[in-house]
């Protein structure tokens, strides 16, 4: 096994790995060893080549199909250097501050996670897209909520010569996106933080890690060997996202009884919803997300975005097979799509846990009261695609496969509530939270407030596994502000940390 | 080490042409590379993940056989369809679970062919704007 010793070592390179290495690359530059050991590769621009069998190979774990235990959800997990923030789609919301109080976590207030927030919204280049570049499946679905009386916004992205590839999913082919990858990773680089990619850490010793330097085959090649490292460090900081960041410490031998670790968990569990134009839109062309309805969010507890999905993500999200979901797939250039996200409560018994390979496991139910919150979502769907003009809509617990505008009338008829059942439906979720929720005892969080773990002063965790609730947002904000703020807490007892 | 044998892989088909009727029609080049997409995404899971389908398959063949007295290949259209229905919605998760995983299998190896996205009238490209500015006109 081959040996590297640094001070500081962060796991992970998405929101918050990124955003920890930039501003710990203050240290870097004034002498500290700091190292960014990411799993993934760092994709070259002839990488990523918009096909979606092999963008989903190379920037997913488990390509994108990662299933809770019992099957009923999919998981879609960024593995790439720029970690998730490589797959999403720019989306940048400050999370409300009656969330930030719903969390509750001493010492942490709005106003902090604001303020912090807004750097990186300005950092990140985020502003409102011209509407010239917006497209008829967006426009269509803003219209139709205004039309209804929904409140619904626009939202703020992140991109810098956008050239609406609309592939932002698969990775942009022109890396107009802001992840971490393209603003946060290069300034951490030139500060003199060491980034090596193709790394996974295995486990977490006292002051060590162990890594596994492994080639993906594409990508930039990493800095180090292959081979098995051992990795000592006098600060750790985790941030490999909310399944694989509870999952490590897990498999780690710490030195503290975490009963809180893994549990928590939220998913924002969320349904690809499909409505049909009797004419071709734009819907292909251009940014693919570009409004939100936060209009049933307190009262039905469900958000609702514009999306447009790829042809094989799309046909797995209907629900039915042969002729009629033939019919609707092959008519691709009318689908107006939606994407309804619940906002699911933390529970205790939603947890990470890891089998005995070490491998991470996810046991999530859909519980009642979430399942309410899809159902009212379909329904609300199908009133704004009627509204927009579809002729058709594809509601995944519809009694037939597609209602026609004659059944807009009576929707709780045409999409009755005992049809929205897991494993009946078609669930997936890109907003994974919380398993090492921040918190003030041992005995229902795993972390303080500045993401240091309870009784272990050299290991801090800074991602969206942080989460003690859900963000009822777009999270990749609120991540790079907490992990600003566990940075902030780690340079100002750097000397105490580096020292020891 | 094949994921599937030749007798599952016909069944696999015949389940393939009710579930999406355009695998019935495919080039030669279409269907080798539908089997490949299927063999590739077995093989990088876990063994146990191939053999489930293998037994899945078996098990869709006796469903034909005791409700219809004969193999899912040689069903009519409607009945094959019927059959496949009550996996999908029947009362039992185990069977509505492996129902979803041969239905994500068949997809991606129909809808992950991004030569066949034409057929779709899905046509992204790397310049959406410059369409989507001439199509409004401007």
């Amino acid at each position: 096994m081959k040996e590297k010793v640094y001070d500081i070592v962060i796991i992970g390179s998405g929101a918050g790995g990124g955003t920890v290495a930039k501003e710990l690359g203050a240290l870097a530059a004034s002498g500290a060893r700091v190292a960014l050991l990411e799993w993934g590769p760092e994709l070259t621009a002839g990488d990523y080549t918009g096909r979606e069998l092999d963008m989903a190979r190379k920037l997913y774990v488990d390509s994108g199909g990662l299933l809770t235990r019992d099957g009923t959800l999919t998981l879609a997990m960024g593995r790439a250097l720029g970690g998730s923030t490589v797959v999403y789609t720019g989306t940048s919301l400050v999370m409300p501050e009656r969330v930030v109080n719903r969390w509750a976590v001493p010492g942490l207030h709005a106003e902090d996670l604001q303020r912090r927030s807004h750097k990186y919204l300005e950092e990140n280049n985020v502003h409102l897209q011209d509407e010239r570049d917006l497209n008829e499946n967006n426009l269509l679905f803003a219209q139709a909520c205004r039309r209804l009386g929904y409140g619904v916004h626009q939202f703020p992205i992140n991109v810098k010569d956008c050239k609406g590839s609309s592939l932002c999913n698969l990775g942009c082919p022109h890396g107009a996106k802001q992840g971490t990858h393209r603003v946060q990773i290069p300034e951490a680089r030139r500060r003199g933080v060491e980034v090596v990619t193709h790394c996974r850490v295995t486990h977490i010793g006292d002051r060590w890690c162990e890594a596994l330097v492994r080639p993906w085959g594409y990508g930039y090649p990493s800095a180090w060997e292959p081979g098995i490292y051992k990795v000592r460090a006098k600060v750790i900081v985790v941030c490999c996202g909310a399944v694989h960041s509870p999952a490590l410490l897990l498999r780690s031998r710490l030195p503290v009884d975490l009963p809180a670790l893994g549990r928590y968990l939220t998913l924002h569990p969320a349904l690809i919803l499909v409505g049909e134009h009797p004419r071709p839109i734009t819907n292909f062309y251009g940014h693919p997300k570009s409004f939100y309805c936060d209009h049933f969010m307190e009262s039905h507890r469900f958000l609702l975005e514009t999306c447009m999905y790829f042809p094989f993500t799309t046909a797995k999200n209907l629900i039915g097979f042969g002729p009629q979901h033939s019919r609707m797939m092959h008519r691709m250039d009318r689908m107006q799509m939606i994407l309804a996200l619940a906002l699911d409560p933390a529970l205790p018994e939603n947890r990470v846990r890891v089998d005995r390979r070490g491998t991470p496991v996810v046991d999530y139910r859909l519980t009642p009261p979430v399942l309410d919150s899809l159902h009212e979502a379909m329904k609300a769907s199908a009133r704004i695609f009627f509204e927009a003009g579809a002729v058709r809509v594809h509601a995944p617990a519809g009694r037939i496969f597609s209602l026609g505008v004659e059944c807009g009338d009576r929707l709780d008829h045409w999409i009755p509530r005992r049809k929205v059942q897991p494993g009946r439906i078609s669930v997936s979720s890109a907003h994974l939270m919380g398993g090492c929720r921040m918190g003030t005892s041992p005995s229902d969080s795993v972390t303080d407030g500045w993401g240091q773990v309870h009784g272990v002063p050299w290991l801090f965790v800074a991602d969206s596994s942080l989460f003690p609730r859900c963000s009822e947002v777009n999270p990749y904000i609120t991540v790079m502000a907490l992990a600003d703020r566990v940075a902030e807490g780690i340079r100002q007892r750097s000397q105490e940390l580096c020292a020891s | 080490m094949e994921p599937l044998g030749s007798q599952s892989w016909k069944r696999l088909a015949a389940l393939a042409h009710t579930l999406v009727p355009e695998t019935a029609s495919l080039s030669a080049q279409q269907s080798d590379r539908f089997r490949h997409i299927i063999r590739q995404a077995l093989m990088e899971r876990p063994a146990a993940v191939a053999l489930q389908l293998r037994l899945f398959l078996a098990l869709v063949d006796l469903a034909a056989a005791w409700r219809y007295g004969t193999r899912f290949a040689r069903l009519s259209d409607p009945k094959r369809q019927r059959l496949l229905a009550w996996f999908q919605d029947g009362p039992v998760p185990l069977f509505r679970k492996g129902f979803w995983g041969l239905k994500t299998l068949v997809f991606m190896g129909y809808y992950g062919q991004d030569e066949l996205w034409p057929r779709f009238n899905y046509q992204p490209v790397m310049n959406g704007n410059d369409v989507l500015h001439e199509r409004k006109g401007l």
